[in-house]
C-alpha cells in the first residue's frame, strides 16, 4: 500500500495538539492497513457514509476522513429551524462513533489541492496524506458568477441559507424581525441543484411561520423553471393549508430572476419586473464543490461526470465521487442519494482494493417535505443501471397519492422523522 | 429454487455476519450484493434495521413474516400504507426473499462490533 501518511503528525501539531494528548482523550490507534488507504474529503452525508461501509466491508483497509467541521449541520430539517420548530443544535452531528466505533481516522482541516498522479492530497497546512484510493463528497458550492449582483457579500444581504451553518441564522433571524404584512421573496434556480424539492418545502415552513406570526405577510416564490418536484401535491397542500399565502411564479410568467440588489432587496427578473421584499432569500446556481474542480474531476458543467457502476471520476483514475457533486440524474441531489451512492461507491472501492469485480449497484431515493409540522408528502425511487445508465426501475418509485386524508399526511410527516433519525445515524453512526 | 439463488442467499447471510471473511471465489455471485439491497433499507429503518425512530427493528424477524409483508405492499394490499409499495415495486421476488432472509438472520438488538 502506499506510505503511511507521516503528514497526519504534522496536522495534529498544526492544531496544537501533542499525539499523547489524543491518546488521552481516548482516541483509538489508526485503525487497519495492510488492505489499503482510502482518504475520504468531506464529512457529510456522502464521506462519512462511505468511511464508516469502507470499514465496515474490510477493516484492513484504513480509512482518513477529512472535514473541517468539529460537527456537521444537516440541511434537511433546517427549514423547519428557519420556522421555529427544531432547534439548530438538534440539526448537528458529530465524528466520535466513527472514530471511536468504526476506526475511521477523521482529521480535522480542509484539503486544499489534490495531486491525482503522486496520488496525495493537500491539506491547508500544507502537510499531505498519501492514498491508494480517493473519495470526494465535496457538496455544492454556489456559483457566484452565474447571478448578477449575488456574491458572497450580497449573500449577507440576501441570504440562500442553501447550507446550514451561519447562513440559516442569518435568515432565521430577518423572518423574525420582519414586520407583519412584510413579503419573503424566495428566487429558486433552474435545474441542476442541491435538493430540488428544498425551496417549495422552504416557502411551505415560513407560510407556517407567518401564519401563526404574521399573517397579513405574503410570500412570492420567483422560479426560473416551469414545473418542479412534487408540484400538484405542493399546490393541493398550499392551497389547504395557507389559502392564498403562496404565490409560485414560474419561467413562462417572468418568474426567472436575472438580477439581484441584496442591499435593496431587490430583484430584477428577466422581463424586467421588479420586486421589493421584506426578507430576500437568494437560492442561486451551484455547482460541484471547489476540491472537485482542483481534482480535475468536474467538466465544462461544473458537475462531476462519473461511471454509474462505481462512481469512479470518469476522467480521473483512482478518484471516486458521490453526493451532491456529482451528475447522476435520474438521481437528485438528496442526502438520501448521497448516502444510497456513497454505500455503493464504497463496496466498489473495497472490490477495487481487493482486485475483485464492482458489485451490481442498486440505489434508492425518498425525499420527504414538510409542508407543515402534521403535513408530510413524498418522492420515491429505485435506480439501476439499465443499459449502462442509471435508470429509474419502470413501474416503482412516485410521489405521495393526490387528495389523501389529513392522517395520510401526518403519518408521512412522522415517518420524514423517522427517515432523518435512521439517516443520520447510518451516517455518522448511533448517537453520531 | 435453482442452485445459484440459493448460493446467493446463503452468501446474503454470511456477508451479514461475518463481514470481513465473506470473500468468495472470483466467479461466485457477490455475497456483499444482498447486504447492499438491504442498505436501500438502512435509511429509514436504520443499519441493519436495527433503529428506525419507533419503527419496529426489522431485524430478527421471521422469514415469513417480512416476506409476505413485502409481497403484500409489493400487491398493493397493505391498507394505509405510505411509501413502502412504490419502493417495493423497484425489487423483484427474488430480491424480496433475499432481503428477508438476510433481516431474519440477524439479531434484533446487538450493537455494531466495535473495531
Ligand atoms: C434546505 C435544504 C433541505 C434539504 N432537505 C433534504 C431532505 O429532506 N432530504 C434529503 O435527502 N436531502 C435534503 N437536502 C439535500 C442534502 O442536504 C444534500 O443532498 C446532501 O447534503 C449532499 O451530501 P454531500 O455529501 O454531497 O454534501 P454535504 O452533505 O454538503 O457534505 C459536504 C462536506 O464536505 C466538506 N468539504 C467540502 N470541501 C472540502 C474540502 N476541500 N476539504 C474538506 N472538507 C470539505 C464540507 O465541509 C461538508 O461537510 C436538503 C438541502 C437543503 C439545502
Ligand atoms: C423512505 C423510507 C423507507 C425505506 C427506504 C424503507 N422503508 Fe420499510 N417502511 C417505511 C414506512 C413509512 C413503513 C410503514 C408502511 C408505509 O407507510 O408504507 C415501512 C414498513 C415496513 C415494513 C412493515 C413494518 C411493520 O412493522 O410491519 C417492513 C417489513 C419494511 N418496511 C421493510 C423494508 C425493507 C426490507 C426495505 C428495503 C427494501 C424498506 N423497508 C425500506 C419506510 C421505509
Amino acid at each position: 500500500m502506499a506510505g503511511v501518511p507521516i503528514s497526519r503528525r504534522a496536522v495534529l501539531r498544526f492544531l496544537g495538539l501533542g499525539v499523547a494528548a489524543l491518546g488521552a482523550r481516548g482516541f483509538p490507534a489508526i485503525a487497519g492497513g495492510d488492505g489499503g488507504h482510502v482518504v475520504v474529503v468531506g464529512g457529510g452525508f456522502g464521506g462519512a457514509t462511505a468511511a464508516r461501509y469502507i470499514r465496515r466491508f474490510d477493516p484492513s483497509i484504513r480509512v482518513t476522513l477529512v472535514e473541517p467541521r468539529a460537527r456537521f449541520y444537516t440541511c434537511p430539517f433546517s427549514n423547519l429551524y428557519l420556522a421555529g420548530l427544531r432547534s439548530f443544535d438538534k440539526l448537528g452531528h458529530g465524528y466520535d462513533a466513527l472514530r471511536r466505533i468504526h476506526g475511521v481516522d477523521v482529521v480535522p482541516a480542509w484539503v486544499e489541492d489534490v495531486d491525482t498522479v503522486a496520488r496525495h492530497v493537500r491539506l491547508r497546512d500544507g502537510s499531505r496524506l498519501a492514498y491508494d484510493r480517493l473519495l470526494l463528497s465535496p457538496g455544492v458550492d454556489m456559483d457566484w458568477q452565474a447571478l448578477e449582483g449575488y456574491d458572497a457579500a450580497a449573500s449577507e444581504h440576501a441570504p440562500h441559507a442553501w447550507k446550514a451553518g451561519s447562513q440559516s441564522h442569518r435568515l432565521r433571524r430577518q423572518l423574525e424581525a420582519m414586520d407583519d404584512g412584510g413579503v419573503f421573496i424566495l428566487s429558486a434556480p433552474a435545474n441542476p441543484y442541491r435538493c430540488p424539492p428544498g425551496p417549495y418545502e422552504r416557502v411551505s415552513l415560513i407560510a407556517h411561520f407567518l401564519k401563526r406570526h404574521k399573517p397579513r405577510s405574503k410570500i412570492l416564490l420567483l422560479d426560473a423553471k416551469d414545473g418542479f418536484s412534487k408540484q400538484p401535491l405542493f399546490m393541493e397542500g398550499w392551497q389547504a393549508l395557507y389559502g392564498g399565502m403562496i404565490e409560485w411564479v414560474g419561467l413562462s410568467a417572468d418568474g426567472r430572476v436575472l438580477r439581484v440588489d441584496a442591499r435593496r432587496r431587490e430583484v430584477e427578473t428577466e422581463f424586467g419586473a421588479r420586486h421589493r421584499a421584506a426578507v430576500l432569500n437568494v437560492v442561486p446556481p451551484q455547482k460541484a464543490g471547489l476540491i472537485a474542480h482542483r481534482a480535475g474531476v468536474t467538466d465544462r458543467s461544473g458537475w462531476v461526470p462519473v461511471k454509474p457502476e462505481t462512481f469512479e471520476s470518469r476522467q480521473v483514475d483512482n478518484v471516486y465521487v458521490v453526493g451532491d457533486a456529482t451528475v447522476a440524474a435520474p438521481m437528485p441531489k438528496s442526502a438520501f442519494c448521497a448516502n444510497s451512492q456513497a454505500r455503493m461507491a464504497a463496496a466498489a472501492i473495497v472490490a477495487s482494493l481487493q482486485n475483485r469485480a464492482p458489485p451490481e449497484p442498486v440505489w434508492a431515493n425518498t425525499c420527504y417535505s414538510l409542508l407543515a409540522p402534521e403535513y408530510g408528502i413524498s418522492v420515491a425511487g429505485v435506480y439501476r443501471l439499465i443499459d449502462g445508465e442509471i435508470a429509474e426501475v419502470p413501474n416503482s418509485g412516485g410521489i405521495s397519492p393526490l387528495e389523501a386524508g389529513s392522517d395520510f399526511r401526518a403519518r408521512e410527516a412522522r415517518y420524514a422523522q423517522r427517515w432523518y433519525a435512521s439517516i443520520c445515524d447510518d451516517t455518522w453512526g448511533p448517537r453520531g | 429454487m435453482a442452485v445459484k439463488q440459493l448460493r446467493w442467499l446463503a452468501a446474503g447471510v454470511v456477508s451479514g455476519l461475518v463481514v470481513s471473511t465473506a470473500h468468495a471465489a472470483a466467479a461466485e455471485p457477490d455475497p456483499r450484493r444482498t447486504e447492499l439491497l438491504a442498505g436501500v433499507c438502512f435509511s429509514c429503518h436504520g443499519t441493519d434495521g436495527r433503529h428506525g425512530g419507533d419503527f419496529e427493528p426489522l431485524a430478527g424477524r421471521s422469514y415469513e413474516a417480512l416476506q409476505d409483508t413485502l409481497l403484500a405492499f409489493r400487491a398493493d394490499t397493505v391498507p394505509g400504507a405510505t411509501v413502502m409499495p412504490r419502493l417495493v415495486k423497484g425489487l423483484d421476488e427474488d430480491e424480496i426473499r433475499a432481503l428477508a432472509r438476510y433481516f431474519s438472520s440477524l439479531e434484533a438488538s446487538s450493537a455494531e462490533v466495535s473495531r
